[in-house]
């Protein structure tokens, strides 16, 4: 059996999480008289608070604030810059794709057929994981970015 | 059905019905966390006339900002989070202090405070009515002690819920519930039992 006593922290999880504390600490404020009295008197201050009584307001919260909601339902904002930027990003591509169309072309010709595969899945590999990464990125920017906004609130 | 799943689920009912244009829905959701949201106010401002104001601005804020709740967390929760946060920049606005040098290890007191004899709460509270007992001594700690201590014991949150609500570490939120309610026990055994009784 522990024969020191418990500290004030221990005493209070006995009191508020008995699972939280070991067999050998709660058999030490069975048998001590000293910190079962900390106990006891910790049991009553926790009853005490739960039976305080609760504040309430003395307005009509609910009728005050409904008089003052707009009238337009709150709605999110339509992505119109990523939609932007997505459709510059493809344009590029194209038109980059399409203004060094012939150079590609000789290139690909000039290429045996095993390294082509092996550069077009090496590409697609490569821009697949990209694409993950970016996912993930934008997942925890979102997530950062609402928690943020929900601090600011 | 789990509570957990059914709360998210009235969740979902009641925030699609307010963005469907139901304002009876969002009344509901006023009455539902009501208790929260005075519990927080009352802890965590002084005022009373302000206290109205920051409820209010509390409900505009969330209804403003429903579109963008994801149901990571309980609405209540959120909402919680909310009020927290309005208090937390009415505190700062008003220059006032959320949590002093308050409840540190006072020597003094302890080295009194160690022949706690038997049943010591007992004796105070039989002497004086402990609810008045408790609410003036509530009242003395620090606006984020307060908070902390209803949350836990009157709103029945877990540590978690609270670390949600506070953005502080679950850690952070356990020592400062400890030390909270240790300084409520020495200072109520101190003030009621060696001076009055």
């Amino acid at each position: 059996m522990i024969t020191a006593h418990l500290s004030e922290n221990e005493i209070q999880l006995y009191v508020a999480e008995p699972q939280a504390i070991s067999k050998e600490q709660i058999a030490h404020i069975q048998g001590c008289a000293s910190c079962r009295t900390k106990a006891t008197n910790y049991e009553l201050l926790f009853k005490g608070i739960g039976d305080v009584l609760h504040p309430t307001f003395d307005f009509d919260l609910s009728g005050l604030v409904l008089a003052q909601l707009p009238v337009a339902v709150p709605k999110k904002a339509f992505p119109w810059a990523t939609l932007l930027i997505s459709f510059l990003s493809v344009a590029i591509i194209v038109a980059s794709i399409c203004l060094f169309w012939t150079a590609i072309q000789s290139v690909m010709k000039m290429m045996p057929s095993i390294m082509l595969s092996i550069a077009g899945t090496g590409v697609i590999v490569i821009l697949a994981f990209q694409c993950m990464e970016m996912l993930k990125e934008h997942q925890k920017r979102m997530q950062a970015l609402l928690f943020q906004k929900t601090l600011q609130l | 059905m789990s509570h957990a799943n059914k709360n998210n689920l009235d969740d979902h009912r009641l925030v699609s019905a307010v963005l469907n244009g139901d304002r009876h829905a969002f009344g509901l959701i006023i009455r539902q966390t009501e208790r929260l949201v005075s519990q927080m106010t009352f802890k965590m401002i002084n005022n009373p006339g302000d206290r109205k104001d920051i409820a209010q601005d509390v409900y505009l804020k969330v209804f403003k900002n429903l579109s963008d709740f994801q149901f990571k967390s309980k609405l209540s929760t959120w909402i919680g989070q909310i009020t927290y946060n309005t208090c937390l920049h009415y505190i700062e606005k008003k220059k006032l202090v959320l949590l002093e040098n308050f409840g540190q290890e006072d020597d003094t007191l302890e080295n009194q405070l160690k022949s706690e004899s038997h049943n010591d709460m007992e004796e105070v509270m039989l002497g004086k009515e402990l609810a008045n007992i408790l609410n003036a001594e509530i009242d003395l700690l620090p606006p984020l002690y307060k908070t902390l201590i209803s949350l836990y014991h009157q709103e029945e949150l877990s540590y978690i819920e609270i670390a949600e609500i506070t953005s502080l570490p679950e850690g952070t939120v356990k020592n400062y519930i400890f030390r909270a309610r240790k300084t409520l026990k020495e200072s109520i055994l101190s003030k009621y039992k060696r001076n009055e009784l």
